[in-house]
């Protein structure tokens, strides 16, 4: 079976420039998330 | 198996895809916010440090008599660029005023800004006219003349906003803002809205916070080292102009419409962009808009999205900082930090538009011996071509690259030190920097993308 996907190589490079982004976005709400519910538990 | 249709255009010869640049230089602002965080303990950049230029080199550079030769020259230079846009030729390359105005004026005056100061000021034509008008009209009456208007506080820097919003409309967005005509008539009729604004709240008050064009390069000035104080020009501390940036209303909008214009302008050329336009396009024509018009309108829409997502995207690095407490409110917040834009703004510029500059900017040679496009040659320039080869493809991404990335770190170190003086706990002030930290990277990848040849 083959999988065509027009334009997807433009599109994964702009994915790539956001990646650094999203990243760092989910890493902070990560780590405020567990900040939080740390100061909660105790 | 997958089939990826149609290669990815690159530049040719670059040791490294360019999505990598993007990371490369995520990882520059992670390994300066590390450094800053450790070496740099105590606010420095909060208290203004400066010292005249010696031997009273200062003094004679802010003298009346300079003052009024830029002033004449400001004034002369606009006289010409109104005098060609409405008697010289059609064409937009070979009339004086839309070189001058988009690149000349509007670009070229960024980086003498930045390198010399508030430089606009001093050639400002409508600043000077105003002064002079203000001095005839003292001298003749033998009266000082009535005190003007209280500028409003709510107002603070909107009229700037606008004003910047709207010559970005007639750049971007109008399908005659490149037409000497219309370019002369839309700045006789700012000239008309300034002259008002200067009659009402006085000539200095109206140039330090309406004044669209005043406000936009003295932001950028505040980056150079020199500064003109009480009539003389002096030198401080690198990047120590941008924390006096007084906290008035609208100065968040006036930012977000600079770097939103740019990036707008750089999205124009983005296959997303030219994919949802033309519905646009059509819906506002489905509305009875002629084509003209409804292009316009889709324009416009793009225009006011872009602006609307850099501020969005601060506000949102904002409501981080809050969430990592110490009481302050989110509109404090954004008011404390709207400084720190400035330097992100200024390599936005740099980098979209620095090859416009050096190549457009060479027109001005052949113009100012032939500035109505109509075969004089006054100054035996009128031959002059424009040299292309100054610069290559190559050359030109490092140089973008460069500019991205000094500004954005730039911009960490006016956060990171405001920061510092804005909390009492070091701890939360450099925690509440994360959230900033993460805006500059937002800011450093829409630049490269918007800059690459991805997606176009």
């Amino acid at each position: 079976m083959i999988f065509q996907i027009a334009h997807a190589g433009h599109w994964l490079t702009s994915i790539a420039y956001f990646l650094p982004v999203v990243a760092f976005l989910i890493w902070l709400a990560v780590t405020q998330f567990r900040e939080r519910r740390s100061r909660n538990d105790s | 198996m997958f089939l990826i249709g149609h290669g990815i255009s690159v530049r040719s010869d670059l040791p490294i895809p360019e999505w990598l640049f993007g990371w490369a230089a995520t990882m520059v602002l992670v390994v300066s916010f590390v450094a800053l965080a450790v070496l740099w303990p105590e606010p420095r950049l909060q208290k203004p440090t400066w010292r005249p230029l010696p031997g009273g080199i200062g003094r004679g550079l802010a003298s009346r008599p300079v003052e009024i030769i830029c002033g004449a020259i400001g004034i002369f230079l606009f006289g010409l660029t109104i005098y060609a846009g409405l008697r010289g030729t059609e064409s937009t390359t070979a009339n004086f005023a839309p070189i001058f105005i988009y690149v000349i004026f509007w670009l070229g005056l960024v980086p003498l800004s930045v390198l010399f100061g508030d430089v606009f000021r001093a050639f400002n034509p409508w600043r000077a006219i105003g002064r002079a008008v203000a001095w005839v009209a003292r001298t003749a009456g033998r009266t000082e003349l009535p005190a003007p208007l209280e500028y409003p506080a709510w107002l603070g820097r909107w009229p700037a906003a606008v004003g910047i919003f709207a010559f970005a409309t007639m750049e971007l967005v109008a399908s005659n803002g490149d037409k000497p005509d219309s370019l002369a008539v839309a700045a006789l009729a700012y000239s008309a809205v300034t002259f008002i604004g200067m009659a009402l709240y006085g000539v200095d008050r109206w140039i330090d916070r309406g004044e669209a064009f005043s406000v936009y390069f003295n932001l950028f000035s505040r980056l150079s080292v020199v500064e003109t104080r009480e009539g003389e020009v002096g030198l401080r501390r690198p990047l120590s102009g941008l924390p006096r940036l007084e906290s008035l209303p609208g100065t968040v909008a006036l930012i977000s419409v600079m770097i939103g214009s740019v990036s707008f302008d750089g999205f124009t050329g983005k296959r997303p962009w030219n994919s949802i336009s033309p519905d646009i396009a059509q819906f506002f024509q489905d509305l009875g808009l002629s084509p003209q018009n409804a292009l316009e309108a889709t324009f416009t829409l793009g225009l006011i999205g872009g602006v609307l997502f850099v501020a969005g995207f601060y506000w949102l690095g904002v409501l981080g900082a809050r969430s990592v407490g110490g009481g302050f409110s989110a509109r404090r917040l954004a008011h404390e930090f709207a400084h720190t834009l400035v330097p992100i703004a200024l390599a936005y510029v740099a980098a979209h538009y620095f090859t416009l500059l050096l190549f457009q900017g060479q027109g001005i040679l052949y113009l100012i011996s032939d500035p109505l496009g109509k075969g004089s040659d006054i100054f035996g320039t009128a031959d002059t071509q424009i040299d292309y080869t100054l610069i290559g493809a190559n050359a030109t991404w490092y140089w973008q690259v460069a500019f991205v990335v000094a500004g954005h770190v730039a911009a960490l170190m006016l956060a990171h030190d405001r920061a510092l003086a804005l909390y009492e706990d070091k701890r939360q002030a450099v925690r509440s920097q994360y959230w900033m930290l993460a805006v500059m990277v937002g800011f450093t990848s829409l630049a490269l993308w918007l800059l690459s040849s991805a997606n176009t």
